[in-house]
């Protein structure tokens, strides 16, 4: 009975002091740039410009688009910053405001592509990340291997996607990511879910003997394909 | 025999530690379910950040210095642009603003020297006058009174009870 209780993975949870700590530095800084704060503004962009570019680029899969998303996105929160009520935090905000400009991207990106008659395959095709240069063989793998995940990821519908571009961050947790979309914490637990499942079929060669849930007896998928972070209570 | 409740909090423990796809899609519709009833339940996987596969996520190419640069400058130039819409509103206008103030000057300063008092009429002695009647109403009488050709003509009006004193 009961469970294992709940870890914050990835970086170390703040406590709760130094939390409120932050978050009040945090309140005066938006205060500030919500006054026209230059400077306050300018400490804004660099600290949230790296999760926002991250979010962006994995909508929108290209790496221009995804600057030009997170631009947009800190000038429309700067504008409208006077209004900000700051019940969810500056982050979640501001990433509300990037996955909703990266989709609109993505949207017009793929109207563009379909009404254009010569149909350019390679506006279509995500970017594979650039990386520095391993040996040729190795290099052409990661690449292809990097360019089907970007490639599943692009099929995803924009809910999953969106959910999973943040997720993909590894540091925002189910709480802000739910804050951020304006969504339930179940929904968010869902949609990760789903998009986790559809990019695992797309790339089932690179999840060997994985199976997907339990058997009709309840018990879990085989360990031997398990990811290694996957860990099993039964209580 | 577990309960409903037991079931969904073996479920959401499974998710806290990080074990989502070990779920089957028919527990996680019963899960968000209960999420999102459930404020409780819901707090209770606030605070978690799903474990990354890096197989999944792999590492995003950031921009460069000078890419970023290019984007901080865009935002810090709109927002400078935005700041000065009161000496910009000024400029544009100035032209206009002017004409309607000189309007409004010029028809205050009619209206305001309509209102002066006309001048005063000067008062001077008729060199020559000459009276054809008198008349004097409610029984008083008129006299006209001389001491010579040229000199001041005085007329006298005296009520009906007056009398002529020596």
């Amino acid at each position: 009975m009961g469970y294992s209780g709940f870890r914050r993975f990835g970086k170390p949870g703040l406590n709760r002091s130094s939390r409120s700590n932050v978050e009040a530095s945090e309140v005066r800084l938006v205060a500030a740039a919500a006054r026209g704060d230059g400077a306050a503004r300018m400490e804004l962009f660099e600290r949230y410009r790296g999760v926002a570019f991250q979010v962006a680029y994995r909508i929108t899969g290209r790496h221009e688009d995804a600057l030009d998303v997170v631009q947009d996105a800190f000038i429309r929160a700067f504008e409208a910053l006077p209004g900000f009520q700051y019940d969810a935090g500056f982050k979640t905000w501001l990433l509300r405001i990037v996955s909703n400009r990266a989709l609109d991207t993505l949207r017009a990106r793929r109207v563009r592509l379909a009404a254009s008659l010569d149909g350019d395959a390679d506006e279509s095709a995500p970017e594979p990340p650039d990386r520095a240069a391993p040996a040729p063989g190795e290099r052409v793998e990661r690449e292809e291997t990097t360019r089907r995940i970007a490639a599943a990821v692009d099929a995803l519908p924009p809910d999953q996607r969106s959910v999973f571009a943040m997720y993909a961050t590894g540091e925002l947790t189910y709480g802000e990511i739910a804050a951020a979309l304006g969504v339930p914490i179940g929904t968010v637990m869902s949609r990760l879910y789903h998009a986790r499942l559809r990019l695992k079929a797309a790339l089932a060669d690179l999840y060997p003997g994985v199976r997907c849930g339990f058997d009709a007896a309840g018990t879990p998928a085989g360990e031997s394909g398990e990811a290694s972070w996957a860990k099993k209570s039964r209580r | 025999m577990t309960t409903n409740r037991e079931q969904l909090d073996r479920l959401l423990a499974t998710v806290g530690d990080g074990a989502l796809d070990a779920l089957t899609p028919e527990q996680v519709t019963r899960l968000e379910a209960h999420l999102n009833e459930s404020p409780e339940a819901a707090s209770r996987l606030a605070d978690c950040v799903p474990p990354l596969d890096p197989r999944l996520a792999a590492p995003v190419r950031m921009p460069r210095r000078a890419e970023w640069e290019r984007v901080r400058s865009a935002i810090a130039s709109h927002g400078a642009a935005r700041a000065r819409p009161s000496a910009g509103w000024v400029h544009r206008f100035w032209r206009p603003l002017a004409a309607a103030a000189a309007c409004v000057l010029l028809v205050a300063g009619w209206r305001t020297l309509d209102r002066r008092p006309a001048a005063a009429t000067m008062l001077h002695l008729a060199q020559h006058a000459e009276i054809n009647a008198i008349e004097a109403f409610g029984g008083s009488t008129a006299l006209v009174l001389s001491s010579g050709d040229d000199a001041p003509v005085i007329i006298w009006v005296l009520d009906s009870g007056a009398e002529l004193g020596a």
